[in-house]
């Protein structure tokens, strides 16, 4: 029995030391010195001419952050990017994994207990709001949005929510079917995920469907939603060999892959062209090959927004009177392979797309021209011509 | 000494080696009551020290039983369908079902607002009893009638929730939303179910029935019937539980239940519940189990450990509370 309470002693202490390690790497603001990609953390820019205060002068603050997760491509870029702001803000940020709508309540609930003074959230639910408001905690929804009238109802009536800023997925649909237009492609196959499963796909699919209707001799050969995406452009292939155009909503954790393996199997590289969402690997191969005319990404950069957002109101000077209506921010569109290495340069490298003190011009503390305004005009201008000339000296 | 003396001698020794050896199975008697609080008060006393008292604040204990509630509510049920050797793979799935049947009638005005709660449990009972039905019916085993259902109820849910989300008034549900409100059900559904599968002879034979099946039918129980009612029983805490999660969330997705059965399994399985059933069945391991799934979640979100590795830290800490049971057990944790 002795030994039986000493191994489990031995292994409950094993424990607590990896657990301490992961709080202690949680917690951990320190700045970092090497210069890598953006999935080991991005570099902070130290501008010596800065017109704004530097973290070191600004009071600290804590913001918890509800994501699907932070292994994936995306998930990982927006903990890099607000790990990033972070240092820049003196903001410590707590991370928590939430799938499902109670994860969400429960996360919530677990941020406000840890005393966070924001929370940024992919979904936005009445009891969140409720229990915000209770606490008088901040939230603000990121990379989505509520379209439920008694929500943004609300939304609109809180003093705490501090609005819902994301990408256009509506306008991104319409993007992808006008590309393949204007390349003459006019026998087309759509693939989604099926109906429900996302309001992002499904909203890129109702720009799809708009999009159609506009052009008159634009065929749709067929359409699959559904998760057996590979297969289905695979009986697409084989069903319509007049196929010369293909939009796929996104296939972010490997979906995009399976398609460029398919498009390779059924010899359809130089037949057909691909537009589709999520900037993954191989997406500059296929650009420069031609097999992919049109790919749009880019989404983390928003969280840096729906942070500046957050961050105005925390500092008593909110700059979102209108939480209930949605900031939309264009995806990044990349049509090249200069496209692409740019992008892997100026978004993916070591320096965010934002830095701290384009960032910083967000806050009307430290901006007093900072403005919903100018949040709008920083969407209106993303493009990968955007970023490349706002950092260029910055890589010289 | 004579021949009697060493008699009377050996008596002694055997009656001091009889004491001895009931003084050890006492003693492993009370060991085995105290080891499965041994892992909750474990992580109890840790949080509490590490987040200086924060996990023990009124507030965060209020959390605890918020988060806790349905697992726990669903995992007194689920005890009456594992304690006779069975699985119920489709409670998640049932819980969106039953969550979308009730949504849908409260938008289309078809049911007052005191019928929804019976209505929510009403689908879960039925479709318990459809299960378990089936299973005695036809012989299916349990868990590929409960996986058949499981695919029905979540094409159910995701057809209804495809065009949008469905999303029921709030307000006019939050009053169900309240911690003394779902204090005091928890307490009931405890009550009830600790005393039904103790003192009746629903439980009873339940027991019976996963320690031998065979033994149970010839002594006279009428398995088939007590197996459906398991079901039933399960299905119903599923019904009460999707109300209070609609209540709580405010809206139905394609998303809603999803992955419920796997934190129903866990928590039967940390709380030292045999899988197999039989006589060892406790309703408290199962609620133990609920309460230290929920603990450990919460701890250690307050705690600020990294969200990367937090599933890591739960595996292995599952695996030493589940290590804890199964030498308590001697290996009946799973037959």
């Amino acid at each position: 029995m002795k030994k039986f309470k000493k191994s489990i002693a031995l292994l409950l202490g094993l424990i607590m030391v990896i657990g301490s390690l992961a709080a202690c790497s949680s917690a951990d603001n320190g700045s970092k010195d090497s210069n890598e990609g953006n999935k080991g953390g991005f570099d902070v820019v130290t501008n010596e001419d800065s017109i704004y205060p530097a973290a070191s002068e600004l009071d600290p603050y804590s913001v918890g952050v509800l994501l699907w997760g932070y292994t994936d491509q995306l998930g990982g870029s927006v903990k890099s990017n607000l790990e990033y702001l972070g240092k820049e803000f003196n903001v410590n940020f707590s991370f928590v994994e939430a799938l499902t709508m109670e994860e969400y309540i429960s996360g919530t609930e677990n941020l406000i207990q840890r005393g966070v003074d924001g929370i940024l959230s992919l979904l936005i639910l009445p009891s969140m709001i409720e229990k915000a408001e209770e606490a008088g905690v901040y939230l603000q929804c990121i990379l989505n949005e509520s379209t439920d009238p008694d929500t943004l109802k609300l939304i609109a009536e809180s003093e705490y929510v501090t609005g819902m800023v994301t990408e256009n997925d509506y306008e991104c649909g319409v993007a992808m079917v006008d590309d393949l237009y204007d390349r003459g492609m006019r026998n087309i196959v759509w693939i989604a995920p099926e109906a429900g499963m996302a309001a992002n796909h499904d909203n890129r699919v109702r720009g799809i469907e708009d999009a159609i209707e506009k052009h008159d001799d634009l065929n749709v050969l067929a359409n699959y939603r559904g998760t057996e995406q590979a297969e289905a452009l695979q009986s697409f292939a084989a069903t319509y060999p007049e196929m010369d155009g293909i939009i796929v909503t996104g296939g972010a954790g490997g979906g995009t892959e399976s398609i460029y393996q398919v498009m390779q199997s059924e010899g359809l590289n130089g037949q057909a062209v691909l537009a589709t969402i999520d900037i993954g690997e191989g997406t500059g191969e296929k650009l420069e090959s031609g097999e992919l005319g049109w790919i749009a990404g880019g989404q983390f950069p928003t969280t840096g927004i729906a942070f500046a957002v957050l961050y105005n109101a925390m500092v008593g000077t909110p700059i979102n009177d209108t939480p209930e209506k949605t900031i939309y921010r264009p995806f990044m569109v990349l049509q090249s392979k200069d496209n692409y290495d740019n992008y892997m340069k100026f978004v993916e490298g070591s320096i965010p797309p934002y830095t701290g003190d384009e960032i910083k011009a967000l806050i009307k503390k430290f901006n007093p021209e900072a403005s919903l305004e100018l949040v709008n005009e920083y969407g209106d201008n993303y493009s990968i011509d955007d970023v490349v000339s706002r950092h260029k000296d910055l890589f010289d | 000494m004579d021949g009697n003396g060493v008699l009377a001698k050996e008596r002694e020794e055997e009656v001091m080696i009889q004491e001895q050896l009931i003084a050890k199975t006492r003693k492993k008697e009370k060991l085995s009551m105290i080891i499965p609080f041994f892992g909750i008060i474990f992580i109890t006393v840790f949080f509490a020290i590490v987040t200086k008292g924060n996990t023990l604040s009124p507030s965060n204990l209020n959390n605890i039983m918020n988060q806790s509630f349905s697992i726990i509510i669903v995992a007194v049920g689920a005890v009456f369908v594992y304690s006779h050797g069975g699985m119920d793979m489709s409670v998640g799935a049932v819980q969106g079902l039953s969550s979308v049947v009730v949504a849908s009638l409260i938008l289309q005005g078809a049911i007052p607002g005191w019928m929804v709660l019976p209505v929510s449990i009403l689908v879960g009972t039925v479709t318990g009893f459809t299960t378990g039905a089936i299973h005695v019916t036809i012989g299916v085993p349990a868990f590929v009638v409960s996986l058949c259902m499981r695919y029905i109820a979540t094409g159910i849910t995701r057809t209804a929730t495809s065009a949008k989300d469905l999303y029921i008034p709030y307000n006019d549900f939050s009053f169900w939303n309240k911690g003394m409100i779902k204090l005091v059900v928890l307490l009931l559904v405890i009550g009830i179910g600790y005393i039904a599968f103790k003192y009746t002879r629903v439980g009873k034979y339940l027991k019976a029935i996963g320690g031998n099946k065979i033994t149970a039918g010839q002594s006279g129980i009428n398995v088939k019937k007590y197996t459906v009612l398991a079901y039933m029983i399960l299905g119903s805490t599923v019904g009460l539980v999707s109300f209070f999660s609609l209540t709580r969330t405010g809206v139905v997705s394609s998303s809603t239940g999803q992955g419920f059965e796997l934190d129903i399994l866990t928590a039967i399985v940390l709380g030292g519940f045999p899988l197999s059933g039989g006589a060892k069945s406790k309703i408290s391991s199962a609620i133990l189990g609920a309460i230290t799934v929920a603990i450990l979640t919460n701890g250690l979100i307050l705690w600020g450990a990294d969200p990367n590795i937090i599933n890591g830290i739960k595996g292995v800490l599952f695996l030493i509370i589940v290590y804890l049971s199964y030498e308590r057990r001697k290996g009946e944790v799973v037959s």
